[in-house]
């Protein structure tokens, strides 16, 4: 499967970049969307970048199951900021899913050089807010960049850079993270 | 000159080595430093370097590499060195490589004959004759900084006393807060600055094991103490030893990572009361099973040696750094064990830690998969060890990671052919009772237990915690030296309904009629007592207690202890 996020306005705008980021400060979210990136993606290389944690199995394989694909995650961790480039560059498959890569806040350009050297597409999931740390850092050499914003119930996916669009935002509700294209019950208890 | 090595000053062109009984000598030397570099000329234009020498060495992963030994005569120019070149062997650290170079190693008894210095190895497990003291200051509440009275431990001799009064030296102290102004050492420790669990004279112990002079180590984790054996393993064998070890993970599905990802074998047992309990330990089970299993950073995934269900195997050419380093340590600490409590509990915990540093990502010799392999071992172990108590007629009552709680059968047929199936070595402790705890829901607590040993001495675990306030645990070890008396199950019931009972009583009285130190409770290192309007720190003084918390919290735990 190709790289995607399933929301058709941001698949659309990113077409074939290569190298597209997602940036949030709210941890949840960004968890929550990367997983149902992973999710419809499958098969997919994953690069998990911190201590502990990052991955919930079980969530992924319920939104796996939402979305009918089977496909197979392939996983490496990189637990300390030396071993997130190298790890990066071992993956052999054509499109990797990158997980807070700048996690440790050190090693920057050895990590975007890895990114950068590799062939194939790859969708980054960064957990820091760009406006107050590590601004530059990627930005030349992602294709495109999109900010997720919290918004209560919902959530935005806002288009910070992009070679072909100008800046415009997506907005979504929570659900559809999980697939579902209504509220559902919820409605009718708020 | 002769005597035991204290500690060891660097200065320019010597090293002063401290001697017990505070004399010191001089003895020439150089200092080594090992760099990876293209032009080893240009580094040795720095004036400290006296000489170098080009020597090969290997990388954790075998390939040759030359290696630069510069000899600097003074030791400030390391800095200078390691911030412009790539400086390698930083562990263990250059004064150590030095003494090891001069026979003067900390702790142990050397003879200075001028420049020649001799090591005298005959008394290997006898503590060194060094004169070793503990004082810590106390408050109303407990230890503190800023107390006025004293508690000293020298020699096993314990001394209390107003601070004004203290005068005492020794070779090595650990002191706290004033009273390290008012000793005189050697070597002084500051108790506030430890980041280890062990005493002072397991510090010295380290400082043997490791051979790294005690104010090196001092204020280090166990995990520099592990690294620096392991990094001598390393360093007697010529592998270069880098400042840090890059790893990549192996690509696994998520399905293989879940697999492999996992803990020791708990069970979750019944709760309550069991007569004629044995609980089967494997000693060091983990540090054994990388011992066994040659577990290593570079013996995993090498070569296909040993292969395993999850997906790693194990490469049996070369003995690996880890197990090569810890086989000595298991067999130090089952020699010290019996002649000195204090520094085979300081070994130990140095063995306790070596499996979680095999998977810290900081860890020089480890790695994520060597991690997942002893765990899986274990689990694998412990199932076996369950399968043969079956096949003996035991039932197994409960089984946490490397320990089996076990009743009936033929016990001694059951160890044996465990130790012979497994390779380890077992413990076999005997219980005339043991408690199964629960939660306060009433499910079951894996991790508390309690139980009389033959002999009468009544063993808790998770049962009382370091956060509970004197009270409680003065309550608890009430508890338990009542509950010694009982014989089995029943007797134990009706001790719990007699005398227990009563003991709760008083210390329901105790809560609003005790004194203040039995409502100080430590959180985070600081003392606390929970007043009318909400904890606060003791520190500031005593301003009164709410009895209610007290009673409510022993009422609790009194709850929580028969199922």
């Amino acid at each position: 499967m190709a790289l995607m996020t399933g929301f058709q306005e941001v698949d659309e705008v990113i077409g074939s970049d290569g190298l597209v980021e997602f940036y949030s400060t709210d941890g949840e979210l960004l968890s929550l969307f990367y997983h149902r990136v992973i999710a419809l993606s499958a098969p997919v290389d994953v690069v998990l970048v911190g201590e502990r944690g990052g991955l919930d199995s079980l969530l992924l394989r319920r939104l796996q199951r939402t979305f009918r694909n089977r496909g197979e995650v392939y996983l490496r961790r990189a637990f300390k900021a030396e071993d997130v480039a190298p790890t990066i560059r071992a993956m052999e498959g054509e499109e990797v899913v990158v997980v807070d890569p700048y996690h440790h806040f050190k090693g920057y350009s050895q990590i975007v050089g890895a990114m950068r050297g590799r062939e194939g597409r790859e969708f980054v999931f960064s957990l820091m807010d760009r406006e107050r740390r590590g601004s530059v850092f990627g930005l030349h050499s992602a294709h495109s960049i999109f900010k997720l914003e919290d918004r209560g119930r919902g959530f935005k996916v806002k288009l910070i850079k992009s070679p072909t669009r100008g800046e415009v935002e997506f907005s979504y509700g929570k659900w559809e993270i999980y697939g579902r294209y209504e509220r559902g019950l919820l409605r009718w208890i708020h | 000159m002769e005597g035991y090595v204290v500690d060891a000053v660097p200065g320019r062109g010597f090293v002063e080595l401290v001697l017990d009984g505070f004399r010191r000598i001089r003895v020439r030397t150089t200092f080594p430093v090992y760099v990876v570099t293209d032009n080893p000329e240009l580094i040795a234009q720095h004036p400290s370097v006296s000489s170098y020498e080009g020597e090969e060495w290997r990388d954790l992963s075998g390939e040759p590499l030359t290696v630069y030994r510069f000899e600097l005569t003074n030791l400030g120019a390391y800095g200078y060195i390691s911030r412009r070149a790539e400086v390698v062997n930083k562990v263990p650290t250059v004064l150590s490589q030095t003494l090891f170079r001069l026979n003067a190693l900390p702790f142990r008894r050397v003879v200075v004959e001028g420049q020649r210095i001799r090591l005298e190895g005959k008394e290997r497990l006898a503590r060194p004759k060094v004169k070793v003291a503990k004082v810590e200051t106390y408050d109303w509440y407990g230890p503190s900084p800023d107390g006025d009275r004293y508690l000293a431990e020298v020699d096993g001799e314990t001394e209390r006393g107003f601070l004004r009064d203290l005068d005492l030296w020794a070779d090595v102290v650990e002191c706290s807060g004033r009273a390290c102004d008012r000793v005189r050492a050697s070597v002084k420790v500051d108790s506030s600055r430890k980041r280890s669990p062990v005493s002072i004279w397991g510090l010295v112990e380290w400082s043997y094991v490791s051979m790294t002079p005690l104010r090196e180590i001092a204020y280090s984790t166990i995990g520099k103490t592990l690294t620096t054996n392991e990094a001598w393993v390393a360093f007697r064998r010529k592998v270069v030893i880098p400042d840090v070890v890059p790893r990549v993970e192996k690509r696994r599905t998520l399905e293989e990572v879940r697999a492999a990802d996992k803990g020791g074998l708990v069970l979750f047992p019944k709760p309550g009361c069991y007569d004629g309990v044995a609980q089967v330990d494997f000693s060091s089970m983990y540090p054994s099973l990388i011992i066994k299993y040659n577990i290593s950073a570079e013996t995993v995934d090498a070569c296909e040696d040993l292969k395993t269900e999850i997906g790693h195997s194990i490469c049996l050419e070369e003995r690996g750094i880890v197990p090569a380093a810890l086989e000595w340590l298991v067999e130090r600490r089952r020699e010290l064990r019996g002649v000195d409590e204090e520094r085979s509990q300081a070994i130990k915990w140095i063995l306790v830690a070596s499996f979680g540093y095999l998977g810290y990502r900081n860890s020089k010799f480890g790695k994520i998969e060597a991690y997942e392999l002893v765990t899986y071992f274990a689990r694998k172990t412990l199932r076996r060890a369950m399968e043969v108590a079956r096949e003996e007629g035991l039932e197994v009552i409960h089984g946490i990671v490397d320990s089996l709680f076990v009743r009936g059968g033929d016990l001694d047929e059951f160890a044996r052919r465990v130790e012979e199936e497994t390779g380890m070595k077992l413990s076999v402790e005997k219980y005339d009772w043991v408690v199964m705890g629960s939660t306060a829901g009433g499910r079951p607590h894996p991790m508390r237990y309690y139980g009389r040993k033959e002999g009468g001495e009544v063993k808790t675990k998770g049962v009382e915690r370091g956060n509970m306030p004197n009270l409680v645990r003065g309550f608890l070890r009430e508890f338990a030296l009542s509950l010694s008396k009982a014989r089995d199950c029943s007797e134990a019931r009706e001790v719990l309904r007699g005398e227990c009972r009563e003991i709760l009583g008083a210390y329901e009285r105790k809560a609003f009629t005790g004194e203040p130190l039995d409502y100080v409770l430590w959180i985070g290192g600081e003392p606390y007592v929970r007043g009318v309007r909400g904890f606060y720190n003791a520190r500031s003084g005593y301003r009164g207690r709410d009895p209610y918390y007290y009673l409510g919290y022993l009422r609790r735990t009194w709850e929580n202890l028969w199922p």
